[in-house]
């Protein structure tokens, strides 16, 4: 049997340190962690900035990564930085690197790369390799050439490679979730439609069990013909019911499961309580890809926001917003012309749904102007300008002729910087893909 | 009955950059039958104003799964729900 420990659901967000003692003390084969996403869109591949800075990340690998080496198992660490790029690998090699020296440890580290070089792109794009991804645009040349770093997610191949040249610590880059779960039973030969099926519950950590948490530890143990989920906090429990719902989250298709090595298919998998915060999961299938297939990531600059945030509570602008919106609207493009983009959200009316909205009666709206352009300081100026049109808009029937908004700021306007758009989220099938996931190995 | 008082879970969720999908899960077998006389993809395209959508009834845990083309990318300029988190609204009060 291997016993898998998740750390976490998402690195940078505090872990239950009580949970990975009484995991570790129970005995575990390896831990692993997710440390990223694409789920809180494209700024953090587009800028290279980590989503969880130094301190967050730091906090949540210090003390995991020390035990990891005092007890000689793997700590596998997938989508380094959030988005893993070389940039963001080369801030947590940093945060890794001051572990080390500051609690003497000496450990031998696999980092494996996952940002793609563009050229080689370019022509498997010309030979026709690089596809939409369930009917999503089509790339273009542009889209790669525009975007600031295109990064692929890898599958289970390298993670088994560093595994296999010894590594304690494995920092990866872009990486499939399950991936960084399912190699070392895998390595192990233990059947890859297990391996899989556990590593794709288990990387949300304890986001399966009841009461679901992120931030909480899982542990999964995989035998020769099914897997077992515990959470290790007592207070949690993985039911049949909480294990299946988490099986569908965040897939279009509830029984097929794309990875980069196969896919795994879910009809007939079998969910069975094993005991009270455990459950016992079998029976799904495997089919391995002849040829591994990546999904690319890739975000480009599309501009500079700012915003201005105001209140609005008088029922005659209410009653009248969509045609004064419209009307400044109308007003500001004429006065700077076009390459920018101007939008009013308007929460406590249809600021979530927008068009989809079904209810109509606010009291109050929460207005953001939103303004985007080629530059910071030609988003401010127009942003400013938009405010006080509003501002000081003579809306019919007005009574209140001193100002229109309520400012709960000085200034009303913030900078909020630079504006990314995912370019490129495609599927990359070519010959030996994997060889263009490169690993260097470090002694610490 | 609505949707909102028939399930254990509903939720939406990016899948990916591109597309929306809609988990949900029925307390039982009884409403979940009830839910499939009425609910279909039809149905979905029409609150979801799509042209296609892939709809998916998972009789073994009493689920109804629905994903959807965005759109917008997740977290591009106009989109307003970069986790697509709360796309799931439109169906509180559907009447199955």
């Amino acid at each position: 049997m291997i016993k898998a420990l998740s750390l976490m659901g998402q690195l940078g967000y505090g872990y239950n340190k009580n949970s990975f003692l009484s995991a570790i003390k129970e005995g575990v084969d390896f831990i692993g962690v997710d440390a990223g996403s694409i789920d809180s869109g494209p700024f953090f591949l587009g800028s290279g900035e980590m989503k969880a800075n130094y301190s967050a990340t730091r906090n949540d690998l210090e003390f995991p990564l020390k035990k990891a080496v005092e007890l000689d198992i793997p700590f596998i660490i997938g989508s380094a930085g959030y988005a893993g790029s070389d940039t963001h690998l080369k801030q947590v090699i940093k945060i890794i690197e001051d572990i080390a020296k500051d609690n003497k440890l000496h450990f031998k580290m696999a980092v494996i790369h996952s940002e793609f070089d563009k050229e080689f792109l370019k022509s498997e794009f010309e030979k026709g390799n690089i596809k939409s991804y369930e009917n999503n645009k089509p790339l273009t040349i542009d889209d790669i050439e525009q975007s600031t770093r295109i990064v692929g997610q890898m599958g289970a191949e390298k993670f088994k490679s560093a595994l296999q040249n010894n590594c304690n610590i494995i920092l990866a880059g872009r990486a499939t979730d399950a991936s960084i779960y399912a190699a070392y039973p895998l390595l192990e030969g233990y059947k890859p439609q297990l391996c899989w099926h556990m590593a794709k519950i288990i990387e949300c950590g304890a986001l399966c069990a009841k009461p679901a948490s992120p931030s909480d530890a899982l542990t999964g143990i995989i035998d020769k013909d099914c897997f077992y989920l515990t959470p290790p906090n007592k207070d949690r429990r993985c039911t049949p019911q909480s294990a299946m719902a988490h099986t569908l989250y965040e897939n279009t298709n509830p029984f097929i499961i794309e990875e980069p090595d196969g896919t795994l298919i879910l009809n007939n998998a079998r969910y069975e309580s094993f005991n009270e915060r455990t459950v016992k999961i079998s029976g799904a299938q495997w089919i391995e890809r002849k040829k591994t297939t990546i999904k690319l990531e890739g975000a480009k600059l599309s501009g500079y926001r700012t915003i201005a945030i105001a209140g609005i509570r008088d029922p005659l602008m209410i009653e009248q917003i969509e045609e004064i919106l419209e009307d400044i609207k109308t007003d500001i493009n004429k006065a700077f012309g076009e390459n920018f983009n101007i939008s009013f959200k308007m929460y406590g009316k249809n600021g979530v749904l927008a068009d989809k909205e079904f209810l109509n009666n606010p009291y109050e709206i929460g207005l953001i102007i939103d303004v985007v352009a080629q530059t910071q300081s030609r988003a401010k100026q127009i942003c400013s300008v938009a405010k006080s049109a509003l501002q000081h808009y003579d809306y019919d029937k007005r009574i209140a002729t001193g100002a229109n908004l309520a400012f709960a700021y000085s200034p009303a306007e913030f900078n909020v910087g630079e504006v990314y758009e995912f370019s490129v989220y495609h599927i990359l099938e070519t010959d030996n893909v994997n060889e263009h996931f490169k690993i260097e190995e470090m002694e610490f | 009955m609505k949707i909102k008082d028939a399930v254990y879970i509903l939720r939406s969720k990016n899948a990916g950059v591109w597309h929306i999908t809609i988990d949900i899960v029925f307390k039982n077998k009884e409403n979940y039958k009830q839910a499939k006389k009425v609910l279909d993809k039809e149905l979905f395209k029409k609150i979801y104003d799509k042209k296609d959508v892939q709809y998916f009834e998972c009789d073994t845990i009493n689920t109804i799964k629905v994903s959807f083309l965005r759109d917008k990318a997740a977290g591009s300029i106009d989109d307003r729900d970069c986790l697509g988190a709360l796309q799931y609204i439109p169906l509180l009060e559907v009447e199955i």
